[in-house]
């Protein structure tokens, strides 16, 4: 066998490191979707009249519309009525970490994010999701103090709904497609983060999101509002036990940034993506947009997917306001049989608008890795300019990468460039690091890390090395 | 499920099929009117494409073919010669569809044109009908083969190296009322055979038009075809073109479309599929689009198999209210290793009221292979519009100057000098329309 070959067969075989279930008591909501579930889970959650009445909207929207088909990926049919919408481990109200399940602590353990280290060691502030509901949140008060409102989505309605109901379902509306409206229509939890103005978040704010009850869907809603000239930094980062049967997750992440804001999301995401036969792995279909809504505004996602078996999303940016820019930096690396289909969508409104895309996809075994991006300069965009780029490295014969992208222009002024490029390794690149006394392995993770190092370098520090960990694990012993 | 358009023509189409269909079992032999009622049923369940389809998503077609359409009946053009009276070639006449022999030259050797009666007699050439473009799910596709009205075929002799181009005039006329024109043709390049041709087409009258036109073309092995499509139909006409060509080993296919007429709404498909290894594809392609003409192109190059080379550069401008669309697909094949494929599509957009739809896009099944493509959409060069300024050249002048060389880049690749020339004439006349906003 050549060495090329044994490489790919080490990179097909190698396993998820990060499977385990945690076996904390779970309360569950009964199988099935029916307005009977939202009221339950409304009840359960304690909430006002109009956030019941609008999940019943959405609800309603959803049964009304059909699954889509233009998608790059052969997509399961998902039996809603088969999910359980609500699943929160029993134990609540806790003051302090010290409280929290000890196995829950050995988990983050396992994950190399021990909350107790992080806490001291990278001054962030940790919403953690396990599963659908906060059951730890620090650095609160020095956050208060600051007037940065930080917290579960759930405590956020009962204690700013004002706020939520100001801003939710404004840049992602119910019925945008059928996963949003069925997120709208059950999230049982998530993030909400409120900067005020002139407030620069004195910390990274960050959230563990673990997929850990069988049967769950996990339908988070993620709001974040960046007042008038504040400033934040968001990191996402998820990582899910093994399982054999799939799971769908369907969030929602909605940003809003009002003049002068700015707001950088990252997300390092690595569920669990079915064994080397396909099997099992995470539906992860996620709608993520914000809004440059005030002038001078910005908004960046950066994004590292390594996990889940289809992954299906286009975070997004909506330039409305004058001399706003939006930022996507990706990093999808796909392997075995995984699917991506993700890309963004820059929407240009607002005169002097600047977006840049850069997209990296790496496909390995029999694995198919989809770009696909929206750019579209409206007619009052003046001056708009947008800068695109797209390859895709291929590692192995049977896999696929794919280029969607379509282009918009309706301005004379605007000027758009994409450009797209695929290949695989050069042979002399690997040649070259040969002679200089790396074996091909480390040679291919050398290159694939100096082609994904323009996004990496968006990350902020902690998820970089994490990003880099995932990234040497999907080329573990491995890659090329 | 699509939605498609179910408006009054489709109405009077699926009207009609019955009574042609009865007239046609007469004088066409079975096999087609079989062919022909399956194209019927799809074309029937699934209507005229509508923007709901990917395909057609930023062309409404239900804009275009709102006008009562019949079949069209006048057969006789005014005139002929309408191009390249200078150029140096054999000249073939198709009115309305229809081949026009006595407005048409002599075949040069080792050629041989029929027309639609030889063509279905000609069992060699018959049983080629439909089977290059098959595609079962294209409604559009089964809308010409339930209803083209004629059917012409060129033959390339195997060997046979025909020096001087073959120039077909597809001519439409529209005098009294509007017209729905359904034809194809058939081009089948043998073995180590060399010819180029050109065609232009062109409309007489103001009546509104639909033209359904499939050509399928066939370059076998070692065969070098050159084909140049010069689009100057008029405003009145809503032309939509599916060519599809097969590529065997080692052959060779140079393409240019250039749409720079007046014409209402072009929609080109062109379709190359690389059946065997070793072949090489260029295609060109130029468009200048004022007031609210449509100009949608969409390509396919498929690449089926190793060791093939494809390049492919579409430039267009825009004015006005105008729309462009382009469509660039590139599909690799797992089996098509060594694959090099290249595109760019290249957009002046001058109008804040136009737009440009530009979709480049990849399917890469194989990894050893070197695929890129591009895409832009901008202005003029405001230093070069400046430099021209400074030494006396007045702005209209240098923003013609911009858009003629920007232009330049695509008709400077056609080899044919007359023809060359020609397609200079029609974007200085079109650069030279009163009312054309520049800079």
């Amino acid at each position: 066998m050549s060495k090329d070959q044994e490489l790919l067969e080490s990179l097909a075989t190698s396993e998820y490191e990060y499977g385990f279930s945690t076996n904390i008591e779970m309360e569950m909501a009964p199988k099935g979707l029916n307005e009977d579930t939202i009221r339950y889970i409304s009840a359960k959650k304690n909430e006002p009249e109009w956030l019941l009445e609008w999940r019943l909207k959405a609800l309603n929207r959803f049964l009304e519309m059909e699954m889509p088909h233009w998608q790059n990926f052969d997509l399961p049919e998902i039996d809603f009525q088969d999910i359980s919408y609500y699943a929160a481990p029993k134990k609540k109200q806790l003051n302090s970490l010290d409280e929290v399940d000890p196995e829950l602590l050995e988990t983050f353990e396992k994950l190399g994010i021990p909350l107790n280290e992080q806490k001291i060691l990278s001054g962030v502030a940790v919403d953690v999701v396990f599963d659908s509901v906060s059951v730890a949140t620090t650095f609160k008060e020095k956050l208060a103090e600051k007037g940065v409102i930080f917290c579960s989505f759930g405590e956020a309605v009962q204690n700013h709904p004002d706020l939520v109901k100001k801003y939710l379902g404004t840049v992602v509306p119910v019925s945008d497609n059928i996963f949003a409206a069925l997120n709208s229509a059950v999230f049982s939890d998530g993030s909400f983060a409120y900067i005020p103005k002139g407030v620069r978040c004195p910390m990274e704010l960050s959230t563990y999101f673990r997929i850990n009850a069988m049967n769950s869907g996990q339908f988070e809603r993620t709001l974040i509002v960046a007042d008038d000239a504040s400033y934040v930094s968001y990191l996402e980062g998820c990582t899910a036990p093994m399982r054999d049967e799939n799971q769908l997750h369907a969030a929602v992440v909605e940003i809003i940034a009002l003049d002068d804001a700015e707001v950088k999301y990252s997300t390092v995401q690595n569920w669990y993506p079915g064994d080397k036969e396909g099997k099992g792995g995470v539906y992860n279909f996620v709608t993520k947009r914000g809004i440059c809504k005030g002038n001078n505004s910005k908004i960046s996602w950066t994004q590292v997917e390594t996990g889940s078996a289809i992954t299906w999303k286009y975070p997004g940016v909506i330039l409305k306001g004058d001399n706003s820019s939006g930022e996507f930096y990706s990093v999808a690396m796909t392997r075995n049989h995984q699917q991506a289909d993700t890309g963004t969508k820059m929407i240009h409104l607002g005169k002097n608008t600047k977006s840049r895309i850069i997209s990296k996809g790496i496909s390995a075994g029999k694995s198919h890795n989809s770009y696909r991006g929206l750019v579209s300069i409206g007619p009052n965009a003046d001056n708009a300019r947008n800068f695109t780029q797209c390859d895709s490295l291929l590692i192995g014969d049977r896999c696929g990468a794919h280029t969607f992208p379509y282009i918009e222009g309706k301005n004379s002024t605007a000027i758009i460039e994409h450009e797209a490029t695929t290949s695989k390794i050069a042979e002399d690149q690997i040649f070259y690091l040969n002679q200089r006394g790396l074996d091909t392995e480390k040679a291919v993770a050398l290159i694939v890390n100096g082609y994904a190092r323009e996004v990496l370098n968006n990350l902020p520090m902690e998820f970089a090395v994490e990003a880099q960990k995932l990234l040497a694990i999907s080329l573990d012993g491995s890659v090329g | 499920m699509e939605k498609g358009i179910f408006n009054n023509f489709y109405t009077y189409l699926t009207g009609a099929f019955a009574g042609r269909q009865q007239a046609a079992r007469l004088t066409e032999p079975g096999w087609l009117t079989e062919k022909r009622e399956a194209a019927f049923a799809l074309f029937a369940e699934k209507g005229i494409p509508s923007r709901k389809s990917e395909e057609w998503r930023f062309t409404n077609l239900e804009k275009f073919l709102s006008h009562e359409f019949k079949f069209q009946q006048e057969v006789i053009p005014e005139r002929s010669g309408l191009a390249l009276e200078e150029l140096e070639a054999s000249r073939i006449v198709i009115v309305n569809g229809r081949f026009a022999a006595d407005l048409s030259d002599p075949i040069p050797d080792g050629m041989t044109f029929l027309d639609t009666k030889a063509a279905l007699a000609d069992a060699r050439f018959a049983e080629k009908l439909g089977t290059v473009a098959d595609f079962p799910d294209n409604p559009m596709l089964a809308l010409n083969t339930a209803f083209f009205s004629e059917f012409s075929v060129l033959h390339i002799e195997a060997k046979a190296v025909v020096e001087k181009p073959l120039h077909i005039e597809h001519i439409y006329t529209s005098h009294a009322s509007a017209a729905f024109i359904a034809y194809r043709t058939l081009v089948v390049a043998e073995k180590l055979s060399e010819a180029t041709l050109i065609e232009t087409f062109h409309s007489e009258g103001g009546a509104p038009v639909f033209v359904d036109f499939v050509s399928e073309q066939q370059v076998d092995e070692g065969a070098v075809f050159h084909s140049h499509m010069i689009n100057n139909v008029g405003e009145n006409v809503c032309f939509v073109q599916h060519r599809e060509v097969c590529q065997f080993r080692n052959s060779v296919l140079n393409n240019s479309n250039i749409s720079l007429g007046d014409a209402g709404m072009i929609r080109n498909d062109l379709n190359f599929r690389l059946k065997e290894s070793g072949t090489e594809t260029n295609l060109l392609g130029a468009y200048l689009v004022t007031g609210e003409q449509h100009v949608d192109n969409h390509t396919l190059v498929d690449h089926q198999m190793p060791h093939c080379n494809s390049s492919e550069l579409y430039k267009g401008i825009l004015h006005d209210k105008s729309r462009a669309v382009f469509n660039g697909k590139v599909f690799v094949r797992q089996d098509a290793q060594k694959t090099n494929a290249f595109q760019q599509n290249n957009n002046l957009l001058l109008s804040n009221q136009a737009t440009v739809n530009s979709k480049p896009q990849l399917e890469i099944f194989a990894d050893d292979v070197k695929c890129s493509h591009g895409s832009t959409v901008g202005q003029m060069n405001k230093d070069a519009l400046f430099y021209l300024k400074a030494r006396g050249i007045g702005e209209e002048t240098a923003g013609r100057l911009l858009m003629q060389a920007f232009v330049f880049d695509i008709l400077s690749r056609i080899e044919i000098p007359e023809l060359r020339d020609f397609t200079e004439e029609l974007l200085h006349k079109k650069l030279h329309t009163e009312n054309l906003v520049i800079a």
